[in-house]
């Protein structure tokens, strides 16, 4: 039986990254692998003898390796990213993108955040056998041309189907599912939300979210509902009962949220941003069109029934978790077949050198940012300085 | 086209610019009626030299005159030259301006220029139309295709079946690829082939073309009008689109043979990638969770 270890900084609820290893591990199991996954922290719900916790280190990482000894090695975050070159030693390797959004969208940390993607882009990705992007829009946002895209599933959420009816009597109500926090809010749009909340009176905007009151507070100054730190089921209780669901995200590699609310039967609508123009019909081009998509839905039952149904029904087909193991069982497999990769790796084992690495590293270079980039980087790697390490 | 080329060449923080909240546009509210508004139709041309085409969407609109006027509705004229200087044209030009509207000097740009004109309509309709849709062989096409527009009471985006030359089909509505490699890039079915529709025939369609495309001023106005971030094509495609997100139709009338000489505006396979992927981008998960669902 084929082993795969994922390496994921934490499982947590509320997570994207957590919900996604928790259920390509249990499909890959299904599919004939042996799974493990070692992360830094994990909660309470997420302990299984099969989830190793406290394996921050290289040291602890590579420990586990050598005695455990899997065919693949899988890293869905950093700073197992950057361990991958060194793991390469003892399996295949994946770097499995969710993405970094744009270093830009934040106030603080800013070039700390261009530093991390910048050398995942000419020291991780080089040096890996495969990397894998979770939506078309991060394929391109990693400029990694040669990744392959595996869409996450939304199956994980319950199946109640489509809604009969519009289930609210009351108020309109809109919702929005996010973490929420200083550094979130930089780009997941709260002002967005908040500006749509205040042009339409009439509708009832709610919050949920991952965080502190402190955090709640931005919303529930501007008058919106707020629920914080809710469970599984009044998650899902909340995202099938709500009216309409807006993420006014401005960058998501995913959108894990937003299928979720669809799956659940609820219309959803998302700025053209992020990898949005995949997960949802609805995609708005301006908070007007939104706001004018909202009132025409308020106004006609039958139209938002009818959205509801297609968006139901588009992520239903759409994304699978199952479908999405398959997919990496057909990833892992091909590089264990690949005779090429193993003869490769035994020549880097033998080449070691600083040379060989910055040659190979400045090819990668050279195809995605030309010769003159290539040219100066060669010359820092060769003059054993580099600004970027 | 694959999904991975919608993005090629864009970068997410510029479009996000677009979402910033310094200057937000005023929200359409319904029901208001507009100052000085008359009952009728506004026909926008763009026009760049083509003396002979200009001249007969010119005979066209005179001729169809009549039918408005016995209806108690009004016919106006908009020209927007971007740039002739051909002395007939520019004659013509001269003419038309003294019973009609026309502004000279147009880069073109079929979104914003016919944006533009449409700040200088007087009625509550418009019709975007190409100078190479013959109107003048078959005037009545216009009132034909007004008459029945109004017919419904919900809002509409109407067209015409438009025939070319040797009176095959040349536009009978706008369709969705679903061939492998090209889904969800917009082509016109029955292209070439000689269909027989009986006269006053309405289908409904998924889009129309730009070049005989008419729609009521006030949802133009609500969804705001085409969208300036095309250069070439799909603006007209994402105009319907945009519309039937708030369930708003498109359709085709069948009014007698209509020819449109295409291509005398556009070269031919004149395509633009960066138009075709923004248009992919905007629309694709909504033609295939709607439409073709």
């Amino acid at each position: 039986m084929p082993k795969l270890v994922f390496l994921t900084i934490r499982m947590k609820r509320g997570y994207g990254l957590t919900e996604m290893v928790s259920q390509f591990q249990l499909h890959l199991i299904d599919l004939g692998w042996e799974v493990v996954t070692l992360t830094s922290e994990k909660e309470m719900v997420f302990d299984a003898p099969e989830v190793l916790s406290d394996c921050l280190t290289i040291e602890k990482v590579e420990e586990f390796i050598q005695g455990w000894k899997p065919d693949v090695i899988v890293a869905t975050s950093s700073p197992y990213f950057e361990m991958l070159p060194q793991l390469a030693l003892y399996g295949r390797t994946i770097a499995f993108e969710a993405g970094d959004p744009t270093p830009e969208f934040f106030t603080s940390n800013k070039n700390l955040r261009k530093k991390v993607i910048l050398n995942k882009e000419l020291s991780v990705y080089p040096e890996v056998d495969k990397v894998i992007a979770i939506s078309f829009f991060l394929q391109n946002e990693i400029n990694w041309p040669e990744s392959e895209v595996i869409y996450l599933g939304c199956d994980h959420i319950s199946d109640f189907g489509v809604k009969d009816h519009v289930i609210n009597g009351g108020k309109f109500r809109v919702g929005t599912l996010a973490r929420i926090g200083k550094g979130e809010n930089d780009y997941k749009g709260v002002e967005l939300f908040v500006e749509l909340a205040r042009m339409n009176p009439s509708m009832q905007f709610e919050v949920m979210g991952y965080g502190t009151k402190r955090d709640a507070m931005i919303f529930q100054n501007a008058g919106l509902i707020t629920h914080l730190n809710a469970s599984d089921s009044e998650r899902e209780f909340f995202l099938r009962n709500i009216d309409v669901f807006i993420s006014a995200s401005k960058w998501e590699g995913f959108n894990l949220p937003l299928v979720e609310a669809q799956a659940l039967g609820t219309a959803a609508i998302a700025f053209d941003l992020g990898a949005h123009p995949e997960v949802t019909p609805y995609l708005m081009s301006s908070i007007n069109e939104a706001s004018i998509l909202l009132r025409h839905w308020q106004k006609n039952d039958e139209a938002l029934s009818l959205a509801s149904a297609r968006s139901y029904s588009f992520v239903r087909s759409k994304f699978n978790w199952f479908s999405a193991a398959q997919e990496l069982d057909r990833v892992a497999r091909e590089l264990l077949s690949n005779q090429r990769i193993a003869i490769f790796r035994k020549t880097v084992r033998m080449n070691t050198s600083k040379k060989n690495s910055a040659i190979k590293r400045g090819y990668h270079a050279l195809k995605i940012h030309g010769l003159k980039y290539f040219v100066s980087r060669v010359i820092q790697e060769l003059g054993g300085r580099s600004p970027y390490h | 086209m694959e999904l991975a080329n919608f993005y090629t060449g864009t970068s997410n923080l510029n479009r996000s610019f677009e979402f910033n909240l310094k200057s937000p546009v005023p929200v359409w509210s319904s029901g208001s009626p507009r100052q000085n508004e008359v009952l009728g139709l506004s026909v926008i041309v763009l026009n760049l030299e083509a003396p002979d085409l200009l001249h007969q969407i010119y005979i066209g609109i005179e001729k169809a005159q009549n039918d408005f006027k016995e209806s108690g509705y009004v016919l106006e004229l908009i020209v927007g030259d971007t740039g002739s200087q051909e002395v007939e044209v520019l004659n013509l030009l001269d003419l038309i301006g003294e019973k009609y509207s026309v502004h000279r000097g147009l880069d073109y740009h079929f979104s914003k220029n016919n944006n533009y004109l449409t700040k200088y309509t007087k009625t509550s309709h418009l019709l975007f139309l190409n100078n190479d849709v013959l109107i003048y062989k078959n005037p009545r096409a216009l009132w034909e295709c007004f008459s029945t527009h109004l017919k419904v009471e919900q809002e509409v985006i109407s067209s015409v079946n438009l025939l070319f030359p040797d009176l095959s089909i040349q536009h009978t509505g706008v369709d969705f690829s679903k061939k492998d490699g090209m889904e969800n890039i917009p082509f016109h079915p029955h292209s070439h082939e000689y269909l027989e529709v009986v006269k006053g025939t309405v289908k409904y369609v998924p889009a129309v073309t730009g070049a005989f495309l008419m729609t009521s001023k006030m949802l133009f106005e609500k969804i705001e009008g085409f969208d300036e971030g095309y250069n070439k094509e799909c603006q007209d495609i994402a105009y319907c689109l945009r519309a039937r997100k708030i369930d708003v139709l498109s359709r085709v009338i069948e009014v007698g043979n209509l020819i449109h000489i295409e291509n005398g505006t556009r070269p031919k396979n004149d395509y633009s990638n960066p138009d075709r992927k923004r248009f992919l981008r905007k629309f694709s998960s909504f033609i295939e969770g709607t439409l073709n669902a």
